[in-house]
């Protein structure tokens, strides 16, 4: 199978994980949260025809429907999602919070939707089995539009079948700085996995698919942040580890044969706890680069470990 | 949740960002900036600019080769510096050539940067026990008129000493980087070492050479020879056996050739490349930091060369080839002891030589870490066992890899310590290799990763052509002038007419690395992983 997470609303490499089960000749597809972009770009149409964006500190004048393209595809290769918007428009939404929220909320909707159908369309073909989950950046409508889907799974806080496999997954995360949509405390987190444990199956291999990585074990260092979210030590960080202590728990209780995890960018790897391998393929999802890790899974034990970045 | 952001220009809203996890500040391009200048070793550069140029570059001007190189180094500066906006990871040359050209190529090119830099710790535990700490025994030596301090300064010039300092800063380097729980521990030493070392090997010399009379630096300097056991008369005693060297009318060839001697800084100052992107995506970080890196090591230059050729012209010429044995001199000053001397100060000496021993103290464990960063992207493509990219849980630190990297350091000081001759600039030719080929991977980049090179910020054309393809080209042919100095100058320790071995050693590592690469593959497909698919990319169509 192949893993990869934290693709934030990047367009190339969300293409790229669905071909990947094409390039790899792997049988399944995991993508184990964080999905939406971080961003919406607005490109202003003003009342004399001319559209105006600002993207990575340029100013854009676009006069073509050429030129408005070319920039909504470098806007979604970095992740972030163009919008063409009157400028009356992006005035009234401007003021209003409750519109604003509501009407990006659709962008993403749809965004999402366009992939999951493109998904759909390509895996059902040729039969690959592919878990799509809402991570801790995801909205909380996200996990609706996956459910929408034929053939892509919304794995999130259940128990799926993946071949002779089940995969238990939960893409909350632990509380963050950030405020993020889809958190919970450690005591959630743990009663939440603990209800999922009574559906599984003892005589089955065990695939653990949870956003947050185990707590202080090499996958989950990121920087100390002060309050306002500025890293303490500048470009020399205090590097801390913020995963989650119920996580690590559970692959210790449970011991899967593999457990894969993303949520933290920076730690990029793989570890041993007790018999489970857990992993966190990182992610430079705007450079274009998907980063994921082809596991090859032999009934009960991991043949290899691969990690890529396509 | 949303929440309007920045509003650039005062035309359209930059962006509507999210609530989402990662959304820090940028890192400040001070920070990069303070790393290169402290890696690129200025102090040295200046020092054999100062003691070499005169002797063994006759028709040389100093200022104009100074000028020159930053000229030709610049374009590779700020090449690195784009390729790190557009690709922002770990791995340095390796990750871009092997993404841009082929993989055995970037592993080729990434094996001789690793190579050289590692021998390079070798060439810094020597220089530490030469230039760092042998001269500021000799300061307390001669202040303290204490003949056991003299033995102590002689003992860290000599074999037995360099190998054991080189071995234990390798050692501390090690647990320092082991024990310290991740960066943090070094990197706070490191800025506490950078205030000293650029107060030390920098300012005070300057000022003090500046303002001294020559009558005042004759009588300080006949007392210090006079207190390590000297001549009481030594100034005279060292024109009389090695009068000053006639000057000589400059050439652009003549400048040109002693390129190598500022190389060793200017082209070195964008190693913060190497990892500067994997904490923050700073795109535009690298690109000014590097720029105000060149640009600070060029005036320090040549601020250092005015000062001391104005002040000490001929005095420092004798440094880079008088007999100073026969007037009791152990070994000639760099520029620093000559400052030490000159203030006639023992606390003053001591601070200048404590400045010139951290340059060598720092850049030992910062090359630690560079060189990790090459392991773990082996690693992350399957070319090394995974074992060498984790990272123990306990102390936060890369274990393995470290003890790898400081074996090897161990080697490189040994061998070096036993061949001291190897030192001068020797490895400057086998790093060329790697520009070289990261150059060609910058020309084309622009063109085989259309989509990346379109999504980076240098990402704008002159007349329709990728100015980063254009800043590739002028890097090469820069680099490549500098590689036909290092291979023409007789002193550049690479000339192709006096260490012709050298230059093939140089040639062999880059070439032995492709069947190396090809003996890992086969080893790593007979275990079922395919590491052609690391560096394959996904058509994303």
């Amino acid at each position: 199978m192949f893993y990869a997470g934290d693709i934030h609303g990047s367009e190339k490499c969300f293409r790229k994980f669905i071909n990947a089960a094409k390039f790899y000749q792997v049988d399944a597809l995991i993508l184990g949260g964080d999905i939406s972009g971080k961003a919406l770009v607005p490109l202003v149409e003003y009342a004399d025809g001319t559209v105006k964006a600002r993207f990575l500190g340029t100013d854009h004048l676009l006069s073509t429907e050429e030129e408005v393209e070319a920039l909504k595809q470098a806007i979604r290769f970095n992740g972030f999602y163009p919008f063409e918007i009157r400028e009356e428009k992006l005035r009234e939404i401007s003021k209003d919070d409750t519109s604003r929220q509501s009407y990006f909320d659709q962008i993403m909707s749809d965004e999402l939707r366009r992939w999951v159908n493109l998904a759909d369309e390509r895996l059902g073909e040729r039969g690959t089995r592919c878990l799509i989950m809402p991570g801790n950046d995801d909205e909380v409508f996200t996990g609706g539009v996956i459910d929408e889907a034929e053939h892509v799974v919304n794995p999130d806080l259940r128990v799926t079948d993946m071949g002779p496999f089940q995969v238990l997954s939960v893409g909350y995360s632990n509380i963050t700085p950030w405020d993020s949509p889809r958190e919970m405390s450690e005591e959630q987190l743990d009663a939440e996995i603990k209800r999922l444990e009574l559906e599984l199956d003892s005589s089955r291999p065990l695939v653990l698919n949870l956003h947050v990585p185990p707590y202080d074990t090499g996958l989950d260092y990121a920087p100390k942040l002060r309050a306002d979210l500025s890293i303490v030590g500048g470009s020399n960080p205090n590097m801390v580890p913020v995963g989650s202590q119920a996580v690590r728990d559970a692959i210790e209780r449970l011991q899967p044969i593999v457990s894969l995890h993303g949520h933290i960018h920076e730690s990029r790897g793989s570890v041993n706890l007790g018999r489970s391998v857990a992993i966190n393929p990182g992610s430079e999802y705007n450079s274009g680069v998907l980063r994921g890790v082809i596991v090859r899974l032999r009934q009960d034990e991991v043949v290899s470990v691969q990690f890529v970045s396509a | 949740m949303t929440s309007e952001m920045n509003s650039g220009s005062g035309a359209a809203p930059s962006f509507f960002a999210r609530k989402a996890t990662g959304l820090t500040r940028e890192v400040s391009w001070v920070d990069a900036l303070f790393y290169n200048l402290l890696w690129s070793s200025i102090p040295l550069s200046l020092a054999f600019l100062l003691a070499f140029g005169p002797s063994d570059f006759t028709s040389a001007s100093p200022y104009w080769t100074v000028i020159a190189t930053l000229a030709l180094a610049i374009p590779c500066a700020l090449l690195y510096a784009m390729f790190s906006a557009a690709v922002p990871r770990s791995g340095g040359d390796y990750t871009w050539i092997t993404r841009t050209m082929s993989p055995v190529l970037g592993f080729m090119s990434n094996v001789s940067f690793i190579f050289w830099v590692t021998f390079f710790i070798g060439v810094y535990a020597v220089y530490l026990g030469a230039y760092g700490l042998s001269p500021a025994f000799r300061v307390l030596a001669s202040y303290m008129q204490s003949p056991s301090m003299l033995s102590t300064s002689n003992w860290f010039a000599g074999e037995t000493g360099s190998i054991v300092v080189g071995l234990v800063v390798v050692a501390l380097s090690a647990g320092v980087l082991i024990l310290g729980r991740g960066l943090r521990t070094f990197m706070k030493l490191q800025k506490w070492a950078f205030g000293f070392w650029f107060l030390g090997a920098v300012v005070i010399p300057f000022i003090i050479v500046a303002l001294i009379s020559k009558g005042t630096f004759i009588a300080h300097f006949n007392s210090y020879v006079s207190g390590l056991g000297g001549s009481s008369d030594a100034y005279a005693a060292l024109l009389k056996s090695s009068p000053p060297l006639g000057a000589s009318a400059h050439s652009l060839g003549g400048s040109l050739l002693m390129m190598v001697l500022p190389f060793y800084t200017i082209g070195f100052i964008f190693q913060s490349t190497y990892f500067g992107g994997e904490i923050k995506r700073a795109r535009n970080s690298a690109m000014k930091s590097i720029v105000w890196a060149e640009a600070i090591a060029g005036v320090v230059l040549l601020i250092g060369i005015a000062i001391f050729g104005m002040r000490l012209s001929a005095f420092m010429g004798i440094t880079g080839f008088g007999d100073f044995s026969k007037i009791g001199m152990p070994a000639a000053p760099l520029y620093t002891e000559v400052a030490s001397i000159a203030s006639g100060n023992i606390v003053l000496g001591l601070i200048i030589s404590i400045g010139m021993v951290l340059v060598f103290i720092t850049w030992i464990p910062q090359t630690m870490l560079l060189v990790s960063r090459s392991l773990f992207a082996w690693s992350f493509d399957g070319l090394l066992p995974a074992k060498v990219s984790d990272v123990n849980p306990k102390t936060h630190s890369p274990v393995f890899a470290v003890a790898i990297i400081s074996v090897l350091s161990a080697v490189s000081v040994v061998i070096v310590g036993m061949h001291p001759n190897l030192t001068f600039v020797v490895g400057l030719l086998g790093l060329t290799v790697t520009y070289l080929l990261v150059s060609v991977a910058g020309i084309i980049f622009p063109f085989r990763q259309k989509d990346v090179f379109e999504a980076s910020p240098f990402n704008g054309r002159i007349g329709g052509f990728p100015t980063m393809s254009l800043v590739a080209i002028l890097s090469f042919i820069g680099i490549g002038i500098i590689t036909t100095t290092l291979l023409m100058a007789q002193y550049s320790g690479t000339s192709w007419q006096y260490n012709r071995s050298r230059v093939i050693l140089c040639i062999s590592i880059v070439v032995l690395a492709a069947p190396l690469y090809y003996i890992i593959r086969a080893i790593r497909k007979s275990q079922g992983v395919n590491i052609d698919l690391a560096y394959q990319e996904i058509p994303p169509e």
